[in-house]
């Protein structure tokens, strides 16, 4: 039980992906190739009916000036481009939601990558007994739901009572008028990004740790004996050793931060008050379900989609290193 | 002489003072971590018990616990006893259901040799990166025609399409690392490939499908999106929607103590659960990104 290893190398999706697979009998298995696909039906049929045929839906309804009418009598109503003309000649777009999108997504990846790689290496160094302690507080973080943890950074941040508010107020960094952090730009991100970090680096730590135990110990002693320091021991051997486990963490952070969605919509404004804290996710939805402009919701979704796609592709290329594509 | 054993000296106080600095370093580390990670549950537990006139206070602990926050939000309008009940129905459904259909995706994928495997690997993996808001509009349109609003269906099937991708991903890289010589064995002992299956494989493969079923669990809790469209009344509200509907007393005012008692009644489970199984749910994450 106290075994110091906790993660199986092999549980890496880099490495078990990447590597070439040979099961024993392979060959004669392919005599019988309706097996495979009477096992994957239900899980690609699910996908299927209730990922795709929506996808598709969404695009249909983003070339239709779609609103709360044809909603009660089913009639589309075709506008062609108009939706994604609107969408991209509108300023909005480039001055406050691209923005928000991208520069938050950047800040927040940086964030969680660096402090879970930072704590990757300080689990490293540590026993097991403390490392098994301080995972346990690490998935703490993780464990909490987006929902719950949102409200618990709005507490911490309200205007009139949060902790934050009186900790400033009694250094005097805060006059009694006090702040409000939630109606700019650039201190709700904070605080989004904030919370954000504390509920992705788990993941990145516990994941760019698996992979700094399958460095193999030589290779660390024999840099140290040609006189490397911490430093460079870190950037020479350990980066290139496990590049794959970075760009696996960095790239799904990427896709999560792109597609954040509660912890901008639920705190005070994000919910549609205040249109300058919109990311793409919460534009769309607000334009579909608060102002019942389905059609130009839609287009921005797919938007998103698309962008979450060519991250994507990367996401592939990087587990996929070397088997192709059949 | 003297010389020689004052560099030697020398030396080891100062490899000496590097350990200590070392260990210094470390030791702060843990204890800002440890800070980070914990403080906001923390604070959610204390506010939680800190009655109306002590909310405001700044205090590490409650001067005068009391349960009051906690009688709020199971008692009057809230009613978050139905919440609960709620989300443990879809999650479980959804945990149950996603992970049949993934032993059997998993199975194949990790075990079977055929045409287009690596590509299905793909695609499922690729949908794992799917926005929920690019398909909740259409999902609320075929739930209406299908008379599926505020039931538990609603949620639960968009769920497992949800859950699904990730956890086929995770299964495959569980099943690939199984000893699958001894399903071979079975077979020679006389077994088919059904019976070697459920009477070799699967109880082998039980750890896996342990940690990929609680992350499914876990995201199935957690959602938010999707039922904040598909469920209008208490009757069906999960608790992530239930929380987020909290009213205050004023417009402008939020119920801060209600939200951080139903916080501690919505996270308290979770981490029980991470605790008692944090060697499973980390190698886990490490095998699929889950968040």
């Amino acid at each position: 039980m106290s075994e110091p290893v906790l993660v199986r190398p092999a549980a890496d999706p880099a490495s078990a992906a990447g590597r070439p697979l040979p099961p024993p009998r392979a060959r004669r298995r392919r005599r019988v190739p309706l097996r495979p696909w009477l096992l994957l039906a239900p899980g690609l049929a699910v996908i299927g009916v209730l990922l795709l045929y929506p996808l598709g839906r969404v695009v249909w309804l983003s070339f239709q000036d779609y609103g709360l009418r044809n909603v009660v009598s089913g009639e589309p109503n075709y506008n062609g481009l108009d939706n994604y003309v609107a969408l991209l000649t509108d300023p909005f777009l480039w001055r406050v939601v691209l923005p928000n999108t991208i520069v938050f997504a950047v800040v927040a990846v940086g964030g969680t990558v660096v402090l879970g790689t930072l704590v990757a290496l300080l689990l490293r160094s540590l026993g097991p007994w403390w490392r098994t302690v301080v995972i346990g507080c690490v998935l703490v973080a993780w464990a909490m739901p987006a929902v719950t943890g949102t409200y618990v950074w709005i507490w911490i941040f309200d205007v009139d009572r949060g902790l934050v508010r009186q900790l400033l107020q009694a250094v005097g960094l805060v006059g009694p008028e006090g702040f409000n952090w939630f109606t700019e730009r650039l201190s709700f991100y904070a605080i989004v990004t904030l919370n954000i970090v504390h509920h992705g680096f788990p993941f990145v730590a516990v994941t760019v740790l698996a992979g700094l135990l399958t460095i193999p110990r030589e290779l660390t002693e024999a840099a140290m004996l040609d006189g490397a320091n911490a430093w460079q021991r870190f950037w020479r051997v350990t980066v290139p050793t496990i590049r794959p486990v970075f760009a696996v963490v960095t790239i799904l952070s990427t896709i999560w931060d792109f597609k954040v969605f509660a912890q901008v919509y639920l705190m005070p404004g994000g919910g549609g008050t205040n249109p300058e804290v919109f990311n793409l996710g919460v534009w769309s939805y607000v334009r579909s379900f608060a102002q019942q402009s389905y059609g130009l919701g839609s287009a921005v979704a797919v938007l998103l989609t698309l962008m979450l796609l060519v991250i994507t592709i990367g996401y592939l290329r990087a587990v996929f290193r070397d088997e192709e594509l059949r | 002489m003297t010389a020689v054993g004052g560099r030697a000296r020398a030396g080891t106080t100062a490899a000496r003072r590097g350990t200590a600095w070392e260990s210094w370093v470390i030791g702060a580390g843990i204890v800002l971590l440890v800070l980070y990670c914990l403080a906001p549950f923390w604070w959610m537990l204390v506010s939680s018990l800190k009655g109306p006139a002590e909310i405001a206070s700044n205090r590490l602990w409650p001067e005068d616990p009391t349960l009051v926050n906690y009688r709020g939000v199971f008692g009057g309008q809230n009613d978050f006893g139905y919440a609960v009940r709620n989300s443990v129905v879809i999650a479980v459904a959804t945990t149950a259901s996603a992970m049949v259909i993934a032993v059997f995706s998993g199975y194949a994928l990790a075990r079977l040799r055929f045409r287009g495997r690596n590509l299905v690997l793909a695609l499922v993996l690729a949908c794992s990166m799917f926005p929920g808001v690019a398909i909740v509009t259409p999902l609320y349109q075929m739930f209406s025609d299908w008379g599926w609003i505020d039931q538990y269906q609603a949620m639960v099937v968009p769920n497992i399409s949800f859950a699904l991708p990730l956890a086929i991903f995770v299964l495959t890289t569980f099943f690939r690392e199984m000893p699958w010589e001894l399903e071979e064995a079975a077979r020679v002992d006389g077994c088919g490939p059904i019976g070697a299956f459920f009477r070799v494989i699967l109880p082998l493969a039980v750890p896996g499908v342990v940690t990929t079923g609680l992350l499914v669990f876990f995201a199935a809790w957690n959602e938010y999106l999707i039922s904040s469209v598909v469920s209008i009344t208490l009757a069906s509200n999960p608790v992530t929607v239930a929380l987020a509907k909290f009213a205050g007393d004023t417009e402008f005012q939020q119920p801060f103590g209600s939200q951080m008692a139903a916080g501690v009644v919505v996270t308290v489970p979770l981490v029980v659960l991470v605790l008692l199984f944090q060697r499973r749910i980390v190698s886990g994450l490490s095998a699929g990104g889950f968040r």
